[in-house]
């Protein structure tokens, strides 16, 4: 959490009830600003008792500090401040139910929306003007209402809107259906699409897979869903034997365009069979196309992307981003969007180490970012986003700028998708480095239980940011290393 | 997957509270109806079809009434069961006799009186027969041709030819076929032509496999048959999900897919028949029971009373037919079809035959079974032999038709290895495009520095790569 987000202003928020103003600062991007502006101005002109208070308030002063951090954090944002006016109780109720909802799932997780208390004083001047602030704060949420979206929203969102895009789309396996998927990843899509393109299965992985390969082989694109990619184990034959070399080995003649999707790597508390990264594995093969999300944007943009391809793609998702929130632009929103396959993306810029991650990983490493920058160390992350093909020229232009690399990833680390990262490095950058090339991986034991074993397996923010100072060449203290 | 309802009760359940408990309800619902016990006489249950399920458990003849009180249906979730205090298991196989073989040509080609099948007109007769002739004549030549060096696997079709081919002249071209390795003879009914195979074993550049895969793995989009995997059995489910496909597009078509005795005991095979009845999928299997696996005799590989039983396990209508006559098949892959169409349902076809040839060329089968079997299936058994003998006593055949078109082929299929042999091989490109759909930059990368090390080094490259 960043540190301009202080747990003081979510708790005054949540005691709304006794507030009768909010203030909140909405980030923008640049390209929207001018409709900002005037939703901006629109607000504060039909709440004028607002502007008063603004005028009046004695925290305003902090709230422009919060601001000026806020912006110098993002410095691609424009913060636009949005007043509400809580004193009808209908539209009230509505904001205070929709805040609630925005500060409990989005706020905590989120460091890239600044949310601003002011407890001003207030009282409506008509009622006309309340509504039309409440209406400005709506259009505001509707076009927001992606940037708080949950991953597990933004899957489900792509998969209806690329099922509507195409009849051929349909969605297997274990639970999709009734039940609306394991993760609720596929909740309505039973509703709306019925029961012959959202298709619960016998629990028979070998099955259900080598059925959508066998659809997919005569024009459906199936998108094939494992409870947990640990449970594609019994169904690797099909993914790789059959999807990845057919097209290849019909000389064209069969393209093979599906989707094997579904939580992958370490969950919290589930043990060895449910908790291992197939990245590596997967990866390791031509023919397949290899996916990881860590946002909403990406969960979004690229499962709409592979679902829309003509290759097969396993697209590894992570069963606690699901729940996590992030920002989505408008321009993600689009049913039109898509993510390219194959290009991984910066997530933060800097000029002293380059931290290469995917999927959760990928938020360790910008907190582990953080915390370097406290020390002074400009820490650039990369999301990798697709793992085969890997972003062979993004890794190096970063690492020929930094001179240093940190490989970040919750698998294995023998062959892990870190020791192809380090292999191309070596390759193409060696010259370039300035330090040997720190490989973070889980540890090398199938994953314990007990969750103080559990924590040990999995790599930590101390981890990364302890890897990045020793690249660094920076001290580390004992306390730490321990 | 046994351990999914642990994921869910231990992640699931936390993260998603009332959902959760909404969904266990309605899988619960089912128990709460246990107890209840309706007296209910044979006789007053009908022939609707709620009663498949009595059906299916009636099937055990050792439930005996043994009075009106044990005479009740109990209602499990399961299934909806009669009850019997006797306890008693159902044998491993039927008590009197092994499950009957549908039979209409006997071993002289004559009908046997009073059977049952579906007429053949003169020319379809005629085409059945001479794409037999051409894959008896095929595999003779091909197997020389390996033996020779010239190509480096075949694999016959040897005693089972009129399997492919009759089962291929009952269906349609609509209908798409997922074939193991010995059904070359559906290709060549479908008109697949003799340089076409012949490209294919030679791997050059007019393959339609671009010369990727060993021989015998024949594909082809234009004719619905979808290429060869050379792992057993992940057609049978690659099937279903075709027929699946077929089914949402409404298509007046089936899949059909084929598989040896051996394919049987993979987990594909019984993953593939539980989805095809489950999900009421137009599709025809049809297993070639020819007694081997390779070295592996069907008394090592399976304790059933062979294939067609394990259809009534599954759930799906099943016949076992005679392999060696041509009549049998396309009557039975007819009648099949039809159903698997008009009703939405799989159907289990399982054909006794016996494989004559060696397994492939990286096969003596002479080291485990005896060469008198052999011979005996090739001379007294031959289903060609049996097919060719019911054309002639229609008059549609003589001796002189015969010769003829033996010589004819024969000539054709050396002329196409003649031709095969001198077209170029795949040019350097083709070992690079469909990985995927668009080649990835690693790839291209990967071809331009081929290219230029190739021709900064020409001495130290074949020169029958094209560049």
């Amino acid at each position: 959490m960043s540190p301009w987000i202080s747990s003081a202003s979510i708790d005054t928020v949540l005691q709304l009830n006794r507030l009768s103003t909010l203030g909140l600062a909405l980030p923008v991007p640049r390209r929207d600003l001018a409709r900002a502006k005037l939703c901006a101005k629109l607000s504060l002109r039909y709440m004028p008792s607002c502007r008063c208070a603004r005028a009046k308030s004695p925290l305003c002063s902090r709230q422009g500090e919060h601001l000026a951090r806020a912006r110098a954090h993002l410095g691609s944002f424009f913060f636009v401040p949005l007043w509400i006016d809580l004193g009808i109780s209908e539209s009230r109720s509505r904001v205070l139910r929709f805040v609630d909802s925005f500060v409990r799932n989005s706020c905590q997780k989120l460091d890239r929306f600044a949310l601003i208390e002011d407890v001003g004083d207030c009282k409506a001047k008509d009622d006309w003007a309340v509504a039309a602030a409440v209406s400005t704060w709506f259009l505001w949420v509707e076009r927001f209402r992606g940037s708080c979206e949950r991953v597990r929203d933004a899957l489900n969102s792509a998969l209806d809107e690329e099922m509507s895009a195409d009849p051929k789309v349909f969605l297997m396996g274990e639970e999709v259906g009734e039940y609306q998927g394991a993760y609720k990843v596929s909740k309505g899509l039973l509703d709306k699409y019925g029961p012959d393109r959202v298709r619960d299965t016998p629990i028979t992985e070998a099955g259900f897979t080598g059925i959508g390969v066998g659809a997919a082989y005569y024009g459906l694109r199936p998108v094939v869903e494992f409870m947990t990619f640990n449970f594609s184990m019994q169904a690797i034959d099909h993914i790789i034997n059959s999807a990845a070399k057919s097209n290849y080995m019909s000389g064209g003649q069969m393209s093979v365009p599906i989707v094997f999707r579904g939580p992958n790597g370490a969950a919290a508390g589930v043990g060895a069979q449910h908790s291992q990264c197939y990245a590596a594995w997967y990866s390791s093969c031509p023919g397949l196309k290899v996916l990881s999300p860590y946002s909403s944007e990406d969960a979004r943009g690229l499962l709409k992307a592979a679902i829309r391809d003509p290759d097969p793609v396993v697209f590894l998702e992570n069963e606690l981003l699901y729940g996590e929130s992030f920002p989505v632009s408008a321009e993600a929103l689009d049913s039109s969007f898509c993510l390219p396959i194959g290009k991984a993306k910066i997530e933060r810029e800097g000029k002293d180490v380059t931290i290469v991650a995917y999927s959760r990983a990928v938020g360790h490493s910008l907190k582990a970012a953080d915390i370097l920058s406290k020390e002074g160390i400009s820490a650039e992350v990369i999301n990798l986003r697709s793992i085969r093909p890997l972003d062979r020229s993004t890794i190096n232009a970063s690492v020929r700028k930094t001179n240093r690399l940190v490989t970040v990833e919750e698998g294995f680390p023998q062959h892990g998708v870190g020791a192809e990262i380090c292999a191309t490095v070596v390759e193409e950058s060696f010259g370039y480095l300035d330090a040997p090339v720190e490989r973070i991986a889980g540890a090398d034991v199938p994953m314990p239980y007990a969750p103080n074993l559990e924590r040990m397996a999995v790599p930590q923010v101390e981890d990364i940011v302890r890897a990045a100072k020793r690249a660094c060449y920076r001290s580390v203290p004992m306390s730490v290393t321990a | 997957m046994g351990v999914w309802f642990f994921a869910r009760s231990s992640n699931i359940a936390r993260q998603l509270k009332g959902q959760v408990g909404q969904g266990l309800l309605g899988i619960w619902r089912f128990g709460f109806s246990f107890g209840e016990i309706r007296p209910t006489h044979y006789s007053d249950l009908g022939d609707s079809g709620t009663l498949f399920s009595i059906r299916r458990f009636e099937s055990a003849k050792a439930q005996k009434r043994i009075d009106d009180e044990e005479d009740r249906v109990l209602d499990f979730p399961g299934g909806r069961v009669t009850c019997n205090s006797q306890m008693a298991f159902i044998p491993e196989s039927p008590e009197k006799q092994t499950l009957q073989c549908y039979r209409v040509l006997d071993d002289n080609g004559q009908t046997i009186v009073g059977s049952k099948f579906k007429e053949i007109n003169e020319e379809v007769a005629i085409k059945m027969y001479s794409d037999m002739v051409t894959l008896q004549t095929m595999d003779t030549i091909f197997y020389e041709a390996q033996r020779q060096g010239r190509i480096s696997f075949y694999l016959t079709s040897m005693g089972e030819e009129v399997i492919s081919i009759a089962s291929a002249a009952a269906l349609s071209m609509d209908d798409v076929i997922f074939p193991q390795y010995r059904e070359p003879g559906v290709l060549l009914w479908r008109g697949f032509t003799l340089q076409e195979f012949t490209n294919q074993l030679f791997g050059n550049k007019y393959d339609y496999g671009k010369g990727r895969q060993m021989p015998i793995h024949y594909g082809s989009n234009k004719l619905n048959y979808v290429t060869i995997s050379s792992t057993i059995a992940t057609q049978i489910p690659h099937a279903v999900g075709a027929a699946y496909a077929m089914k949402m597009d409404k298509k007046n078509a089936c899949a059909v897919t084929y598989f040896g005795d051996g394919s049987t005991s993979e987990g594909d095979f019984h993953a593939a028949l539980n989805f095809a009845a489950v999900m009421e999928a137009p599709v025809i299997f049809i297993c070639r029971n020819n007694g081997w696996a390779i070295s592996t005799p069907t008394s090592e590989q399976f304790r059933s009373d062979g294939i067609a039983v394990r259809g009534q396990a599954y759930g799906m209508r099943s016949i076992r037919v005679d392999g060696n006559d041509a009549l049998a098949i396309y009557s039975a892959v007819h009648a099949a079809r039809e159903m698997a169409i008009n009703e939405h349902r799989p159907i289990l076809i399982e054909t006794l035959t016996y494989r004559v040839g060696h397994h492939s060329t990286s096969d003596d089968s002479t080291k485990y079974r005896p060469v008198d079997e052999i011979d005996h299936w090739r001379k007294a058994r031959d289903p060609v032999t049996r097919f060719r003998k019911w054309v002639e006593k229609n008059g549609w055949w003589n001796d002189e038709d015969e010769s003829a078109l033996r010589n004819d082929v024969r000539k054709k299929v050396l002329n196409a290895i003649q031709v095969a042999e001198k077209v170029e091989k795949p040019p350097l490109a083709e070992l690079f495009t469909d990985v995927y759909d668009h080649p990835p930059s690693n790839l291209c990368e990967q071809e331009r520095l081929l290219r230029e090390t190739v021709k900064r080094h020409p001495q130290d490259y074949p020169v029958d790569v094209p560049v």
